[in-house]
């Protein structure tokens, strides 16, 4: 019976994996099937090329995989904790896990989003357009590939992490607390908006507030701030946490 | 395989107000079958949700193995809880919940865990969701004993097996206690049946452990006197009576207490039968509301 056991925090991230494997894989095939009937359709020169303004389609697009990961994060605790514990892993261990998962997925969202902004400049200039951002990013143009990663990755996990705060809030704590956290537990996923300047937020801060974006390195900095407070914030609330009979 | 014992004190549970636990203490040898009785609400899955970590108590002391068990890892991957509602995601698959199990539990016996999957037929494909009640139950006792954690606990996790199932449950577990000694406490309402498992039990009532004994001695806190009635109400003249039966002119009384010697050779005398109390007795007794006095109840817990 002596076989190489994983560490549990590995362990956690596995199998947290393993069961939302298809819930992912079936999100991005109908995300990418839109965006690919988009594409077709701009090909087939349905648009009036004239009037087209050559907007970035792709760009307005990470909005969904950022509330997909929010939703799967307010699952986290409520669907899983209690096997976990239940297993024998400790509290600590599945926040660990969890956190690897939510690493991981949003690293793979962001590789994902990353690659559809070359792919797209690919169909833009196949109609002799140029794809243009909206609103500002960390990075300019379509071809700024590790800007484009990294922002998408930061707030990816910021999402996935609101959201995982969220649940953890209501599995401590009875419902109208859990209300009052959830409302609460937006912040960091705006905090993250914030620190990048991104899209909305980011739109809103330099033309409204004309508050100018930090140097890239203090903003890779208070990013990461952001996630270990994510990360602390969940262990804060399960740590102590009741294992009820069954919470889903 | 290493046995843990566990050692309780002074150990409180509330729920705001609420009392669930009040200033129990024992003390339980490891690789031994604990039996924990006690009425709906006593504290028992309270109790048993403190040694599993599901929960903190809100003061005194638990060990097992000499170490705290909550959120220490060493000691929780060691200590299997299964309770009857189970505490797995409906959502999951019966395989996803074994495929689980079987990556936490350092001592998982899959070839053990495939011949319970055959012996209760668990379909390993269906969500928890469309399981019976009986196969909830069928996955919680299987997980339980193939986890084969040092301290395993079953909290009424057969209750919803039906009597076959059952009784392969209790074969499997004995004949898995002989080949591989760890710890089992076993907390259930379906004492006739699987009291003679225990090798000591603890009777929990309104959260005070208020019995915990060797089976066998606390069998003999009893007995049964059966005969011509004349003789039985003249033996049994001033011992607590906890019920009584009559079948024609033969009654059957079941007293409270040890016998001395010297009761017994009068009641030999009077060509009484003697026998042991039951668990079951025993227990209706000692916990019903009208039974007996608290302070009864703690003459009766000293040895």
């Amino acid at each position: 019976m002596s076989r190489k056991r994983k560490h549990p925090a590995h362990n956690v991230a596995s199998e947290l994996l393993y069961t939302y494997r298809w819930t992912f894989i079936v999100y991005w095939i109908i995300f990418i099937s839109i965006f690919l009937g988009i594409a077709v359709f701009m090909n087939t020169n349905m648009f009036n090329n004239e009037g087209f303004d050559s907007q970035s389609a792709w760009e307005g697009a990470s909005n969904s995989p950022k509330i997909f990961l929010m939703v799967i994060g307010i699952l986290l605790t409520p669907l899983s904790l209690a096997s976990f514990v239940s297993s024998g892993v400790t509290r600590k261990h599945f926040v660990i896990g969890g956190s690897f998962l939510v690493t991981l997925i949003s690293a793979i969202f962001a590789l994902i989003m990353t690659a559809g902004y070359p792919i797209e400049q690919m169909i833009y200039e196949q109609n002799n357009w140029t794809p243009a951002l909206k609103n500002p990013h960390i990075f300019s143009s379509s071809d700024q590939l590790a800007g484009i990663f990294f922002e998408h990755f930061f707030l990816f996990f910021a999402y996935f992490g609101s959201g995982w705060i969220i649940g953890s809030g209501f599995a401590r704590f009875r419902w109208q607390l859990g209300a009052i956290i959830s409302v609460a537990s937006l912040l960091p996923a705006m905090a993250m908006e914030v620190v990048l300047s991104s899209d909305w937020m980011g739109r809103l801060m330099q033309n409204v507030f004309e508050v100018d974006r930090n140097p890239i390195a203090v903003v890779v900095v208070l990013a990461v701030i952001v996630m270990a407070c994510i990360v602390g914030l969940n262990y804060l609330l399960l740590r102590r946490v009741a294992i009820k009979k069954r919470m889903v | 395989m290493m046995t843990l014992g566990i050692e309780v004190n002074n150990l409180q549970l509330k729920y705001g107000s609420f009392a669930a636990i009040k200033n129990v203490t024992f003390s339980l040898a490891g690789g031994r079958i604990y039996g924990l009785l006690g009425r709906n609400g006593s504290g028992k899955t309270s109790l048993l949700s403190i040694l599993a970590s599901y929960r903190e108590q809100t003061n005194g002391q638990v060990t097992i193995g000499g170490e705290a068990p909550f959120e220490n890892a060493k000691i929780m991957e060691q200590v299997c809880f299964i309770q009857e509602s189970g505490s797995f995601s409906d959502s999951s698959s019966v395989s996803d919940v074994l495929r689980l199990s079987a990556s936490c539990w350092p001592n998982w016996d899959s070839e053990y865990a495939a011949h319970l999957i055959a012996l209760y037929d668990l379909p390993l494909k269906k969500l928890v969701s469309a399981l019976s009640r009986g196969m909830k139950s069928a996955l919680g006792v299987t997980i339980g004993l193939a986890s084969r954690a040092p301290v395993t606990i079953f909290d009424e996790a057969y209750l919803g097996m039906d009597a076959p199932s059952r009784y392969a449950f209790y074969d499997e577990l004995l004949k898995d206690y002989m080949e591989t000694p760890r710890t089992f406490i076993i907390s259930t309402h379906l004492i006739e049946e699987v009291g003679s498992l225990f090798e000591e039990v603890l009777i929990l009532d309104q959260g005070r452990l208020i019995m915990h004994e060797e089976t066998d001695v606390l069998k003999s806190r009893g007995a049964s006197i059966t005969g011509s009635e004349q003789a039985v109400d003249q033996i049994t003249e001033g011992l607590t009576i906890l019920g009584q039966q009559m079948l024609g002119r033969t009654k059957s009384v079941t007293v409270f207490g040890e016998l001395t010697e010297e009761h017994r050779k009068h009641a030999l005398a009077l060509g009484l039968e003697l026998g042991p109390v039951s668990l079951q007795d025993l227990f209706v007794h000692l916990t019903k509301k009208e039974g007996l006095s608290n302070e009864q109840k703690e003459k009766a817990s000293r040895p």
